[in-house]
Order: structure tokens, then sequence, then C-alpha cells
């Protein structure tokens, strides 16, 4: 099953891979990922072991500081003291602003906060939020593919379809707004980020 | 279809050595070096030789520039290579300045270039290149080892040590010196010569220790074997530096000396790892 944060953080991994080695050496890892194993560079980073495997056929145990390199740009860990869970800090603008928009948007945050605790199949969030359908559905769909909601199980219909239920990747965010910059931090879910390949792959620090 | 026109993925993909462009490396380098001086010792092509040791000394070093700043181009908006190969490329282009300068001084000047301001080129291509080295190294391996520390900073020393021992030791041994034949034409130990020497033994020592880092971490990479052939061509030109500043201090050095022979295939050798890291990349 995919992992939320790893989708959440493809989009900007793929264009700090592009910034950090031009896209003539990005078009070769990416031919390299294709015949070597069959995907492509988003389902590679999403198999980011795969994508880590290519990286050291190029460059050797260079690979790792080039992945650091990727991410730390992207995102930041703070462990916490109190307790074991960890705040992602969004370092990427557009990452930050997916948040941003999403909790300025009355509706998307009464979805993100209806899923927040629990996990629902989308017409019982809709239902939860007295939201209109069509622009229910868009507004779901929008936060799904930015991967702030995973699908984490199925229920069963009355017809016995089995229908996908969703939650939100984070527990918590925090906006702080120092100066003119606008940090955006996320608590996310412990399995989150304990199965994410990338993070399991690479090791950063904020 | 025909077994042999399936083509296989490889398993891990190569780039191996071509040693027909090694060959033809040694073979221009040295085939040079026995046209030039045998031109010397003809009278009437005495001065040619010297305009085509000169032409070969720019050549090369203005090659490399030029090849250095194309792949900059190349990787324009990339924020590792651009700004790795510009700085390469600058480092190639006072390379060349500095034998431009040479060759006014000796042919045009009539003036003794060394030293000269042609020295400040010769001696800012290390800082370049070390600023290349670190360029790479602080993208893929921000954190060194021990190791890495320990051959960064052993390296400049080992081989200073070296070249002041060479320098040195007739007299550690033997102060008297006359009954040592080659120790007489050893002229001005502790001479300007002398230090002179040392700055730029342990500035091209320095570029020799980062190299062999930096080829250690891309080692069984795809650029692997080009950071190796690039870090053969360093030693080569260390190697070249040594016997130059050895001779100055010594002998003399001669514009058809054979040191020249490591200076050429240095930059030829640095000028094919180029080639290959960028085909790899």
């Amino acid at each position: 099953m995919e992992n939320g944060l790893d989708t959440l953080l493809v989009p900007s991994l793929r264009k700090s891979i592009e910034e950090n080695l031009g896209k003539d050496t990005l078009n070769k890892i990416e031919e390299r990922l294709m015949e070597r194993h069959g995907l492509g560079l988003v389902q590679a980073i999403k198999n980011f072991h795969k994508f880590d495997s290519v990286l050291r056929e190029f460059f050797g145990a260079g690979a790792d500081g080039l992945e650091q390199k990727f991410l730390q740009k992207i995102v930041g860990i703070e462990k916490s003291r109190q307790t074991d869970s960890n705040w992602i800090q969004m370092k990427d603008p557009e990452l930050a602003r997916i948040f941003l928009e999403s909790f300025a948007d009355q509706d998307k945050k009464a979805i993100l906060g209806s899923v927040m605790s629990e996990s629902l199949i989308i017409a019982k969030i809709l239902d939860s939020c007295r939201i209109p359908q069509t622009s229910g559905y868009r507004k779901i769909n929008y936060l799904i593919n930015n991967g702030l909601l995973v699908s984490n199980g199925f229920e069963l219909s009355h017809d016995g379809k089995k229908v996908k239920k969703y939650e939100t990747i984070f527990e918590n965010v925090k906006v702080d707004i120092i100066k003119n910059d606008v940090e955006v931090k996320v608590q996310l879910k412990n399995s989150l980020l304990s199965e994410s390949s990338i993070l399991q792959t690479v090791q950063i620090s904020s | 279809m025909k077994d042999q026109d399936v083509e296989v993925v490889p398993e891990k993909l190569g780039s191996p050595i071509n040693f027909k462009i090694i060959a033809i490396i040694v073979g221009i380098v040295v085939g040079f070096h026995f046209l030039v001086n045998y031109l010397a010792e003809v009278d009437v092509y005495a001065s040619t030789s010297d305009v085509l040791i000169y032409g070969f000394s720019m050549i090369i070093p203005l090659s490399v520039s030029a090849f250095a700043f194309l792949t900059s181009r190349r990787y324009s908006g990339a924020l590792v290579y651009s700004k790795a190969y510009v700085v390469l490329g600058v480092a190639f282009m006072l390379m060349f300045f500095a034998e431009l300068t040479y060759f006014i001084y000796e042919q045009f000047l009539d003036l003794d270039p060394y030293p000269s301001i042609a020295d400040i080129f010769f001696f800012v291509f290390y800082p370049l290149i070390v600023i290349y080295l670190i360029i790479n190294l602080k993208f893929f391996a921000p954190k060194i080892s021990k190791s890495g520390i320990a051959l960064i900073t052993g390296m400049p020393i080992i081989v200073t040590a070296t070249y002041v021992y060479l320098i040195i030791s007739p007299y550690a041994i033997d102060t008297g010196l006359a009954s040592y034949d080659i120790f007489e034409i050893i002229e001005d130990y502790g001479s300007f010569d002398f230090y002179y020497g040392i700055i730029f033994i342990s500035a091209a020592s320095v570029t020799l220790g980062l190299s062999i880092h930096t080829a250690k971490i891309f080692r069984g990479g795809l650029i692997g074997t080009a950071w190796l052939i690039l870090v053969i061509g360093i030693i080569l030109n260390l190697f070249g530096d040594t016997w130059y500043y050895y001779s100055e201090v010594t002998t003399g050095y001669l514009l058809s000396d054979p040191v020249n022979l490591c200076w050429y295939s240095a930059y030829l050798l640095i000028l094919y790892a180029l080639y290959k890291h960028k085909k790899a990349l």
C-alpha cells in the first residue's frame, strides 16, 4: 500500500532532483529505472529503495549525500523530547502552500478534521461535513492527490462492494509566522514515518 | 530473432577505461616529446621546437577549459555540476594564461619567466581545483569520515615532507658534499626557489588528497571510473610539479625537459576523465 508521506513528498522530491542534478542526468536515471525496474520516476520514488539502488549505480556511495541533499530542502525532521511523535517541517514552499491552502478553505478544513482520528468512506465524510457532493468530491480528490488524505482500509457497502476509507496523514499541524516567513510543521502519524520508504532509506535532520 | 540480436539489460551499469584512448594519449605525449627534442638538436629548427612546445602547452589546458565550460553549459541549472565545471574551466583557463605569459616573456620580451606573474596563474590553479573537488564533496558526501580527514590532511604533509627531504637530505647526510657529484649541483638549497617550490608542491598535494577521497566515494558507481582517471591525472600533475621544482632547485629546468611528459599526460587524462564523466551523466 502506498505511504501517504511518500505521496506527499513525491512532487517536491522530483523537482528537487531535477534542480540538483539537471534534466540530462535525471533523464539518464529515469531510463535506467525503466530498464532495470520497469518503473517511472514517481513510482520509483515511492519505492525509494529501488530509486536508491539506481542512484548507487551512478554515484556509488555518493548517493547517500545526494539523497540527503534532495530531502534537505523539502523537509526537516524534529524529534519530540516529550513523546515519540515526530514533527516534520515543510521547508518546500509548495508543500507548505498545500497545507496552508487546505486549512484556509473551510470545507477542506472540515474534511481533514472529520478524518483526523477515525477513517471514513467518502460518502460519510461528505455527510459529516455537510458539503455538497460535487465540490466535496473535488476537494477530497485534491487532498488525496496531494497526499494529505490516505486510504487505510475498506468498508463493505450495502451491495457488498469494498469502499475505501480515508484518514489524514497527520495528527497535528502547527503554523508559525516569523517576520515574513511562514513555517508549517506537521506531526505525522507514527506509522507513516516508520513505513515511509523515503525516510527509511534517507536519514535527514532539520 | 537470433540470440545475438537480443539486447540484455545489464545487471550493473559499467564505464570501463578505454585503453585505446590511453594508448593514444601516451603516443601523442611521447611522440611529441621525441619530435621536439629531435628538432631542438637541429639548429635550424631549434626555435620551431620551442614554439611547438609552447603551442602544445597552451592548447591542452585551453582544450580542457573549453570542454569544462561547454559541459557547465550542458548542466546549466543543475546545482552541482554547473558551478563545479565553471570553476574547473577557470582553473585551466588560468593555466593557459600562465603558459601564454611564459611564451611572451621568453619569445618576445626575452625575459626569464621564472618567477613572474605567470606563477600567480599557475598557483591559483590549485585553489580552484580544490574548490572544484570541494563542490563535489560537499554535494555528495558532506560528512567526512576520520579516514577521509586523515587522507586529506596526511597527503599534503607526506608529499611536501618527501619533497623537502629530497632537497635537504644530502645536506643532512653529509655537509661536506664534495664527495658526491650530484650534490654539487644543488646550488641553492634554502633559497627562494626552495621555499617557492614548497608552496606549489603543498598546494598540488592538497588536490591529490581531496581527489583520492572523492574518487573513493564514487568507487563502484558509473562515474567512479572517471574519478579514477582524474586521480591518475592529478597524481601525474603532482609528480610533474615535484620534478619541476626539484629541477629548479638543483639542475635547472629546460623547455625540452621530460617533466613535460607528466604535465601533458596529466591534462590529457583529466580531459578524458571529464569526457567520461559527461558521457556517464
